[in-house]
């Protein structure tokens, strides 16, 4: 039976009632408040986990808190408890809020029958099976926030409450499922329910609210570091061809980690606006400096549930069996990353469905697991030993922490991307490696060196001045309160006028980058996966939440596959992105094209690779992925050949850009796929825009790889400064030149790295200008070699081959027409053919 | 909360140490631990809570099951996380 609600029950606070009655106490509110609206203000306008719908939630807690200051102690439990179930219904609305009331009413509810421990576990143990197998077979969107309120709190709260005589309160326990914040956050950090009952109002009411803005003001920040990092340090996937690039994902790829640290902080901060004074939930962890140190800095409540639940009953059932210390440490450790490996996917099953177990993420944990043993029995055994020399312990941590730092994004590379390994040797195998190794280790040797000098000069400010003491409340509240108002300042967009127009051009673009970049997400891994999906709102707070079939609804044709990207590109395909056009699936790869997504950065042996480059009829668009010339083309290439002969054809077809985006698309994507021959296919629309294209990106200073380029830019006397019209009209006066320029970099790029950089020109529909006769002399002059497919519809009335309404795009039969248009052109110009390898 | 805990089981003659005798022996280890002056250790306070970690908490305990004679069959930080508690439960007043 549950324990009788009394003001003396451990939920009631201890401490800290008589300063709220105190003259200060309305001062603290209003500064309470203030930094608050401020944090709300940065949220709304940087639109931070805007997919969460953090904004309207944000308002409703800042709301509670607000009563919930005032409020008699005795009714602040109650009053949080209530406020979260209004915010399941305020967020999923009454149906769906009904569905996660009803099931989690039912778990709780078994929880608190009048039978034995084991009869109460059996129960829910059923009650779990059941709701498994209805996650499988119903897919409503109420599982994600019905799993992460009760998946693991679950089995905290049986076990932190199985040996206590009476349940706790029903508001404390109904308060912890329903957590506030956790509506919208789904991946969402294992609170210890007896740290949750323990922790409320154990101190100051004050301070434990100022420190909640602390720890929601560290939360903003690794958001908005991940924003960045992830925008715009992120290496793309068709980059990672040599070792600083790789280097530098492996770094960024764990990077992306603040999104979650941002999260659990922003939750452990709101958490404390209610009176629960929980501890830190990460403490720098990119400084930790050995395996036992990261497990202990990173998800610092994961770990305490981990130790809790698994590792002290193993340790001590076999230590209590005559284990040793060493023996019973190493059992333990392991117990707890098996069972952290597959909890995860236990997660997984309850955020998004599926259940991933792989033996590769076993041997990770496990491999893990083993270092940490291994790490922790050292550490038990090792005396504490001072260095002789500050400087030498001031290197070695350093190093420490940089080989930590190392080790962990090898290992969340390897976890996020199964592939990793695979791609790592291939780039290994490529020539130059040895000097980008070099760079890759100097750039290490650098960062030791100058953790070594912030180490000694922190230890040595250490020595002369005493520990500071803890900020007060009002110095804390107003360092916040002016930080936080300049923060928003900047980053408003009324505050743009005082800035230049790039500076308020790029923190524009950073305000909204999160949202749309929401639309479909090109990043893997565990934690992207899990941050992936949006919440589904209600009704009322539907308008806050354009979910991704909204947006792709608002979408047409091209725009469905294509997102805005910087001046040189203009446009990209997205990856990851999977939708009908025409009727037809359009898949793009990782890479952004229009490919297999099992193809590899690294040319497989044996393999003669060739690079498509083109407009949206290379692309394939309005036909199926297999339908599309390329594939055709590639398949009648490997039948034709003999069984050691391999051609792989890959599709860097993109619709809507004209021949200088394909040289940049050729340098930034081409060449790193280390291709033996690239084609270049030219329509009747090739002197189109391009030229204009070139003058959009000089006039934003936009670096344009080409000696030929530079070369006509020089000479017509343009630079950055030159007014972009007059770049417009000095740049269409000699098209040719330019395009010459632009066809003379692509076969310098090619011949640089032997490739073979072959033209065809397809035309697609009437030809009336002959356009090949005045291309194809520029081509050749460049040094490509030049062909034609001029009959490929020879037999056919145009207006049959293409698909209707879309005059300019062939139909399935018309790319069949193509590829074996290819094909006999092949034949009759085996120079444009690479010979394939045995 | 000064009858002999449950959790515990003898592996050699029952130790007849005192609460303060165990208080001052685990204050001593902790202070130890964290290289600090043994008045700075919250006897009241979670041992977990003290920024020790938990491998070396482990590390300690084992030494004192040594020191008692006594062996764990559990936790004992569960039921008494602080130094006086565990102090008090195992002593023999």
């Amino acid at each position: 039976m549950p324990e009788l609600e009394q003001p003396t029950d451990v939920s009631q606070p201890a401490v800290g009632d008589s300063d709220e009655t105190s003259g200060g106490a309305p001062a603290k509110f209003l500064l309470l408040m203030v930094e608050l609206l401020l944090i709300a203000g940065i949220v709304y306008v940087f639109e931070i986990e805007g997919r969460r719908l953090l904004f309207p939630v944000l308002c409703v807690m800042i709301g509670g808190f607000a009563v919930n200051t005032w409020l008699p102690t005795a009714f602040r439990m109650g009053f949080f408890a209530c406020l979260s179930v209004a915010s399941v219904f305020i967020v999923l609305g009454l149906a769906n809020g009904l569905y996660v009331l009803v099931a989690g009413g039912a778990l709780i509810g078994i929880c608190f029958l009048p039978v034995g421990l084991w009869l109460r576990i059996s129960i829910l143990v059923a009650a779990g099976i059941v709701l498994v197998v209805l996650r499988s077979q119903w897919p409503l969107p109420v599982w994600p926030v019905l799993g992460s309120m009760f998946m693991f709190r679950l089995m905290v709260y049986v076990y932190s409450t199985r040996k206590g005589g009476t349940n706790p309160p029903l508001t404390t326990t109904l308060s912890y499922f329903f957590m506030a914040p956790n509506v919208c956050f789904p991946l969402f950090p294992v609170v210890d329910f007896s740290t949750y009952r323990d922790s409320w109002y154990n101190g100051n009411p004050w301070e434990i609210y100022q420190k909640g803005i602390v720890c929601i003001v560290r939360g903003l920040t690794h958001l908005l570091l991940y924003r960045y990092i992830k925008f715009h340090l992120v290496p793309e996937p068709y980059e990672l061809y040599d070792v600083p690039h790789i280097a530098l994902f492996m770094a960024t790829n764990y990077a992306l980690y603040l999104h979650v640290s941002g999260q659990f902080h922003l939750i452990a901060g709101l958490l404390h606006l209610f009176g629960f004074d929980l501890p830190r939930t990460h403490d720098r962890y990119f400084l930790a400096s050995s395996f036992t140190d990261i497990w202990r800095r990173i998800n610092i409540y994961w770990k305490d549930f981990m130790l809790k639940m698994f590792f002290f009953p193993t340790f001590y059932s076999l230590r209590g069996r005559g284990w040793k210390l060493g023996a019973a440490t190493v059992a333990g450790v392991l117990v707890v990353f098996v069972s952290t490996w597959l909890l995860h996917s236990w997660q997984m099953y309850w955020l998004l469905g599926r259940f991933p177990v792989t033996v590769s993420d076993a041997s990770l944990w496990i491999g893990v697991g083993l270092c940490v043993a291994i790490n922790a029995l050292l550490e038990m055994r090792r005396s504490r030993r001072h260095d002789p020399s500050a400087w030498y312990a001031a290197f070695g941590l350093s190093a420490r922490i940089v080989g930590m730092f190392a080790a962990v994004s090898l290992f969340w590379a390897c976890w996020t991307n199964p592939e990793f390994l695979t791609l790592l040797a291939g780039v290994l195998r490529r020539p130059g490696t040895a000097q980008g190794l070099a760079y890759v280790m100097l750039g290490l040797l650098f960062v030791v060196v100058t953790g070594a000098v912030i180490i000694r000069l922190k230890g040595t400010l250490a020595l002369r001045r005493p520990m500071r003491p803890a900020l007060s409340f009002w110095d804390s509240g107003k360092l916040h309160a002016v930080g936080l108002a300049a923060f928003l300042v900047i980053g408003s967009p009324w505050f743009a006028n005082v800035l230049s127009s790039d500076m308020a051009g790029a923190i524009a673009e950073f305000r909204h980058e999160d949202a749309q970049a929401a639309e479909l997400e090109q990043l893997a891994g565990y934690y992207e996966d899990l941050n992936s999906t949006a919440i589904q709102a209600g009704p009322m707070l539907a308008s806050w939440s354009p979910t991704d079939e909204i947006q792709r609804a608002q979408a047409a044709g091209f725009d469905k596959v294509a997102r805005p990207a910087d001046a040189a590109q203009e446009l990209e395909l997205i990856p990851g992105a999977r939708v009908e056009l025409n009727g037809k699936t359009t898949s793009i790869n990782k890479f952004g094209m229009r490919d297999r997504d099992t193809l590899a950065l690294n040319k497989p042996a044996g393999t003669t690779r060739i690079a498509i480059v083109g407009s949206s009829v290379v692309m394939g668009y309005g036909v199926a992925d297999d339908e599309c010339f390329v594939r055709v083309l590639e398949n009648r290439l490997n039948a034709q050949g003999s069984n050691s002969e391999h051609y792989e054809l890959l599709n860097f077809g993109v619709g809507k850009q004209w021949s200088s985006h394909r040289m940049v698309r050729i340098q930034r994507k081409v060449l790193g796929f280390q291709p033996d021959a690239l084609f270049y296919f030219a329509h009747q629309d090739e002197f189109r825009e391009f030229g204009n294209h070139v003058a959009r990106m000089v006039a934003t200073d936009e670096l344009i790889r080409s000696r030929p380029i530079e070369h006509i830019l020089e000479q017509a006397q343009i630079t950055s400064t030159t007014p972009p019209g007059v770049i417009q009209n000095k740049l269409s006066r000699d098209r040719d030149a330019l395009l010459a320029a632009v066809y003379r970099t692509i076969v310098e790029d090619c011949r640089a790295r032997g490739i073979l950089p072959v033209w065809i020109y397809l035309p697609i529909g009437a030809d009336p200008g002959n356009l090949y006769d005045q291309l194809s002399p520029i081509a050749r002059e460049a040094g490509f070699v030049v062909c034609e497919v001029k009959d490929w519809a020879k037999g056919h009335r145009f207006s049959e081959l293409v698909i209707p309404g879309q005059p300019h795009h062939p139909h399935a039969g018309g790319h069949v027409l193509i590829a074996d248009a290819l094909v006999k052109l092949l034949k009759e110009h085996p120079e444009a053919l690479p010979s394939a390898k045995p | 909360m000064n009858d002999g805990p449950d959790f515990t089981q003898e592996v050699g003659p029952r130790s007849s140490r005192s609460p303060a005798e165990i208080q001052n022996w685990l204050v001593g280890k902790m202070a130890e631990e964290l290289q600090i002056d043994p008045s700075q250790i919250d006897i009241e306070a979670p041992i977990l809570a003290q920024g020790i970690d938990s491998m070396h908490v482990v590390a300690i305990i084992a030494q004192l099951e040594d020191w008692l004679g006594i062996r764990f069959s559990s936790n004992p930080l569960e039921d008494f996380p602080s130094i006086e508690a565990l102090s008090r439960s195992l002593g023999n007043d």
